[in-house]
């Protein structure tokens, strides 16, 4: 892996990304897309699981805590991976603000920003005026080398 | 073998391609076995925190949540599990959970350490005849 192959191209980004209504029901097939994805473009069982997770909980704080219950907010999700650098992120946006008040129930909105901390290799949180950004990354391993080259992702 | 079997079933299913969650719970004796397949996230949530609370109203001895046929395993099942327990009175609550997707959160969130994991309903059953 320290040497890119550069005989057949330049090795391409690749990325992926949504822009999906901030509704709790719109998130299963987000996550399934994502998961799909992070097979893709050959990470592990077990990072694609962490993955999808991590992913997966940044986008319900957003669905529950961004949002006023009749706003009509979106959440987006930007997936990229560079092949050079092995790097995998995955950003999820809102323009809202995590409303605390939802989550006085002692660690229900704390278990998901440790799940997220914890399966991410490196996570950020931005909680800013404007919205909120929970930016998550990993490198890939195993299986990166055997990708298929013709791949069929667009 | 000899023991009664009582069967119920709380279940949501669309049935296009293992989404939503089923839970059934089977009765051993004065044990209940909660079997819950699917994907427990925000959406299903809810439904299985009022399987857990179903079964706990029956005051089972012991409540065995069977976690081995769910595929996606996120923090609103984590919360569920903790209320359950919160509710469970004299009953005593475990987990089975055999995969990663419902081991690993369990772990990284320290519930391992305040709710009995097995790695089998025979083993959680076995357990309990024990105790």
């Amino acid at each position: 892996m320290s040497d890119d192959e550069t005989d057949d191209g330049v090795a391409v980004a690749e990325s992926h990304t949504v822009v999906v209504a901030a509704e709790s029901e719109r998130l299963p097939e987000v996550r399934r897309g994502l998961s799909s994805w992070a097979e893709r473009i050959g990470m592990s069982a077990e990072q694609v699981e962490a993955l999808t997770l991590a992913s997966y909980e940044a986008l319900s704080n957003a669905a529950a805590h961004a949002y006023a219950p009749c706003v009509d907010g979106t959440i987006e999700v930007a997936a990229s991976y560079q092949p050079e650098s092995a790097l995998v992120q995955v950003t999820v946006t809102d323009n809202g603000r995590w409303r605390r008040e939802r989550s006085t129930r002692e660690g229900i909105g704390g278990r998901g920003l440790m799940l997220i901390r914890s399966l991410a290799e490196h996570a950020e949180v931005h909680a800013g005026a404007t919205g909120t950004t929970v930016c998550m990354s990993w490198t890939v391993r195993s299986a990166a080398a055997t990708r298929p080259a013709g791949s069929t992702h667009r | 073998m000899g023991a009664v079997n009582a069967h119920d079933s709380l279940s949501q299913g669309q049935d296009d391609g293992g989404q939503g969650l089923t839970a059934v719970t089977d009765w051993q004796g004065a044990t209940a076995v909660l079997s819950v397949s699917g994907e427990v996230d925000m959406v299903t949530g809810p439904q299985f925190e009022t399987a857990l609370f179903a079964a706990l109203e029956e005051h089972p001895e012991t409540l065995i949540v069977n976690l081995e046929g769910v595929e996606f395993f996120a923090s609103t099942g984590l919360s569920a599990l903790v209320a359950a327990q919160q509710r469970a009175g004299a009953s005593t609550v475990c987990v089975v959970a055999t995969n990663s997707v419902t081991a690993r959160p369990l772990e990284i969130t320290g519930l391992d350490r305040t709710i009995p994991i097995y790695e089998s309903v025979k083993q959680a059953l076995a357990v309990q005849e024990t105790s």
